[in-house]
């Protein structure tokens, strides 16, 4: 749980230092899409996302991750909790 | 003949015949050429307006001709007993310059599928991504998909492809791309695929742009210098330069795609100084 908790500090704080403007001041829920109808990043963004939590967390590759489906800011707090 | 049949026949002499079955269609395209087909007019001049009439007219024979070719290419590239490598490459592109990790942006110019010929030959894994179309046996494709979290998967496992030392192919004059980068090429703004300048940033890898071109029976790969990462922008703009000098040099290479990847049916550009359409 304390694993989950801090995972989730280092994703969010991810996300705000990469677009402060778009989330500083963003309610960000595990159940927000990364993409289009919840945090609206587009692939783009979303791989330079994953790729700055895989430089920050370490772990896993995201790649798996990613084939999966549309992906939650659930999913890859999970993800990193895990590895 | 049924078409099936007729396809299955053209798809057996293209892949046991390449030269002949390129040389007929390019005869054919002689023959034809008088009746008016290929790239019409307006679409050439949207691209190339200081043609002269006769100018217009070779070219949009030259374009006739280009497209029965691909049409034997993409028939022979789909026989199951194409000789390899199918169709004979000129020229001197040397894979061996190509270095991984490295982009490389493609267009919808020339002879497209035929660019599998110098793919299959560099010296490391080869990712290309494509939305459709046929798959080489010798390379990797990648499904890009229509999705947005597909794209990204796409791209993930491109980055992958090339931190591992490898290559990745993917076009650049794809509008079919929501996120894209604005250029001016031959004149006027457009808009190229922004996957392949943010692949090079994020990698720290070159990127070099391809295209292919007809040298009689045989297939010429053109390579770009290669475009050192950093700015997307900057990338995007020294590739539209070299996608705008290639185009020039080789305007046989245009085709409806690459028109329509640009601009669809919009109007064509003005002349510096020509006065604008009527207002309404």
């Amino acid at each position: 749980m304390a694993d989950r908790i801090r995972t989730t500090a280092v994703v969010h704080e991810t996300l705000i230092g990469t677009w402060p403007l778009r989330f500083r001041d963003h309610p960000l829920p595990d159940d927000a899409l990364l993409g289009s109808g919840g945090l609206g990043l587009d692939s783009i963004d979303t791989v330079e996302f994953l790729l700055a939590c895989e430089e920050r967390l370490g772990g896993r590759s995201t790649e798996e991750l990613l084939s999966a489906g549309p992906l939650h800011l659930g999913d890859v707090i999970d993800h990193f909790s895990r590895a | 003949m049924s078409r099936p049949r007729a396809r299955l026949l053209l798809q057996r002499a293209a892949g046991r015949h390449p030269r002949i079955a390129i040389g007929a269609a390019t005869a054919l395209g002689r023959v034809t050429g008088p009746l008016g087909l290929g790239l019409d007019e307006a679409a050439i001049r949207r691209f190339l307006p200081a043609l002269s009439p006769a100018e217009v007219t070779r070219l949009r024979r030259e374009t006739w001709t280009g497209w029965l070719r691909l049409r034997v290419l993409e028939a022979g590239l789909a026989s199951p007993t194409a000789r390899w490598p199918y169709p004979p490459l000129a020229g001197d592109a040397d894979p061996a310059l190509l270095q991984p990790p490295m982009v490389l942006a493609a267009f919808h110019v020339g002879p497209l599928p035929a660019l599998g010929i110098l793919l299959e030959q560099l010296p490391g894994e080869v990712l290309v991504l494509q939305l459709s179309g046929n798959a080489r046996k010798r390379l990797v494709v990648g499904w890009t998909g229509t999705e947005e979290w597909q794209r990204a998967a796409a791209l993930r496992r491109a980055v992958s492809t090339l931190r591992a030392g490898g290559f990745v192919v993917l076009l650049v004059d794809a509008n079919e791309f929501p996120t894209t980068i604005d250029v001016t090429l031959f004149g006027r703004t457009t808009r190229l695929a922004r996957g392949a300048f943010a692949l090079a940033r994020m990698t720290g890898s070159p990127l070099v742009p391809i295209a292919p071109r007809w040298r009689g029976s045989r297939v010429e790969i053109t390579v770009g210098d290669p475009i050192p990462p950093g700015d997307e922008a900057a990338m995007a703009v020294a590739t539209a330069g070299w996608l705008e000098r290639f185009v020039r040099a080789n305007p046989q290479t245009l085709g409806r795609m690459f028109v329509d990847s640009f601009w669809g049916d919009d109007e064509p550009p003005r002349a510096p100084g020509a006065p604008g359409p009527p207002s309404a």
